[in-house]
């Protein structure tokens, strides 16, 4: 799958959330999105447990989620990390169809299909085309991504160079900013959550 | 001992022999594989025959030149694209501080792409001459046996613009190709060219022409010569006991058919 649509993590994307205090996040991996409300059948259930602050300064944990003849499992299952680390999760080659991450830390719920705060989503654009994106759950947030093709002037190195610049979105709320950026083919998109009522960064041709 | 019955045709109606020959053939269908350059190569084709000037050379050879085989192409190539495969890995400020992304790995896939082409050759050939009886009836058709030309004329060049087309359009759809099409064109560009698609091409049309055969003339082998007078007069039978057909330089050359009844 090569949709924008942060309801579902595929290869090309990635979800991923800062652990700011200590306490223990028990999640579940499900291969559809669907209503926060649903309670799913969550056979596995994986964990990240949330030490103090470390002296070192912030580092970022990778989770890898597989998919294997009994579900979706994540890589490593149990992992230890400190308040202000960031997670993230991303699929494999196993992964055809793309995963949610929902689980929930004291009170909070954590769900990449509902991102709220502290939470990236990223995704990497390989058509060029104009995607108009927003919010499947309804809040109003939108924004446009225009891909380019590379320039026909540059080179082959130039070209994958580009591929290793992210361009970053803000979201605060409702709003994005930038609402609109322009990229080339192969680049990736980097929205930065906080303060949002838990929505989605999906393509707008998805939801007609 | 001579003949019962004796039928000569001159070259002028022996080219209208052929003209009707060549609708009754009607449109041929053929399919195969090879190769193009490194890629895989399968194919499927109809064609037909028109035209063609006959040439009768004793003892029992039809030359024909100028044969023109009108045909259509479905090619399908395979593309192996994993010489392409990147690896990306991002690192970018945000408010929660500086991420580096999880290496995106990219893989590109083997692609088939169908190229259709239509297109005509012009070949000349020899053809010698088959008497057969089957299944009550006599033929007499005319078997290819040599090609002394076959020409394919601009059909290689516009074929392999065709490909270039069809795999641009191909190319165009897949994810992130666009930061590597220019590699990918090269590479595809580099891997075959004219004489590639020529050698392609040639059997193709070839498949065709192998053991091409053109009935020229049919009769069973009973048949009535005069119908039924009633009350008395019954029908008249003829049996064609043998039949033998030759190409005879008698002031002109003619294709002869002789026939023992």
């Amino acid at each position: 799958m090569t949709a924008l649509d942060s309801r579902v993590i595929s290869r090309i994307n990635c979800f991923a959330h800062r652990f700011s205090a200590p306490g223990t996040f028990r999640y579940g991996l499900s291969l559809l999105p669907v209503p926060a409300s649903h309670h799913d059948d969550e056979t596995r259930v994986q964990t990240v447990i949330v030490g103090v602050q470390a002296v070192g300064g912030q580092r970022t944990h990778y989770v890898t989620v597989s998919s294997g003849a009994d579900g979706l499992s994540a890589s490593p299952a149990r992992l230890e990390v400190s308040a202000g680390d960031i997670v993230a999760w991303s699929a494999d080659k196993s992964v055809r169809f793309g995963f949610r991450v929902r689980g929930a830390m004291g009170d909070d719920v954590l769900d990449s299909a509902a991102l709220r705060t502290e939470s990236i989503f990223t995704h990497a654009f390989g058509l060029a085309g104009s995607y108009e994106w927003t919010d499947a759950n309804g809040s109003g947030l939108s924004g446009r991504v225009s891909v380019m093709m590379p320039d026909a002037s540059s080179t082959q190195d130039a070209r994958l160079e580009q591929m290793h610049k992210g361009t970053l979105v803000h979201v605060t709320g409702s709003q994005a900013e930038p609402a609109h950026v322009e990229i080339t083919v192969g680049q990736t998109v980097v929205w930065a959550v906080e303060r949002a009522p838990g929505v989605t960064i999906t393509d707008r041709s998805l939801l007609q | 001992m001579p003949s019962d019955l004796i039928a000569a045709i001159d070259q002028t109606a022996a080219n209208t022999l052929l003209g009707a020959a060549e609708s009754a053939l009607g449109t041929l269908s053929k399919s195969g594989s090879g190769s193009l350059g490194p890629l895989g190569a399968s194919w499927s084709a109809s064609g037909s025959f028109t035209g063609g000037t006959v040439a009768l050379s004793p003892p029992d050879t039809i030359a024909i030149d100028g044969l023109e085989i009108d045909y259509s192409l479905s090619l399908t190539l395979s593309i192996d694209l994993s010489f392409l495969d990147i690896h990306i890995q991002i690192c970018i400020p945000t408010p929660f501080g500086d991420f580096c992304l999880p290496p995106i790995n990219i893989d590109f896939p083997t692609i088939s792409v169908t190229v259709p082409f239509s297109s005509s050759a012009t070949l000349s050939a020899d053809f010698g001459l088959d008497v057969h009886l089957t299944a009550g009836t006599w033929f007499v058709d005319a078997v290819i046996q040599s090609i002394t030309q076959l020409d394919l004329g601009a059909a290689a060049v516009l074929l392999l613009t065709a490909i270039g087309a069809a795999i641009s359009v191909a190319l165009l759809a897949i994810p992130f190709i666009g930061l590597v099409l220019s590699l990918a064109v090269a590479f595809i560009t580099a891997a075959f060219g004219l004489a590639d698609v020529t050698g392609l091409l040639g059997p193709i049309v070839s498949a065709f022409v192998s053991g091409l055969t053109f009935n020229l003339y049919q009769q069973p082998q009973n048949f009535q010569v005069l119908p039924a007078a009633p009350p008395y007069n019954p029908a008249v039978m003829v049996t064609l006991a043998a039949v033998a057909a030759g190409v005879q330089a008698s002031g002109k050359n003619e294709l002869v058919l002789s026939v023992d009844i």
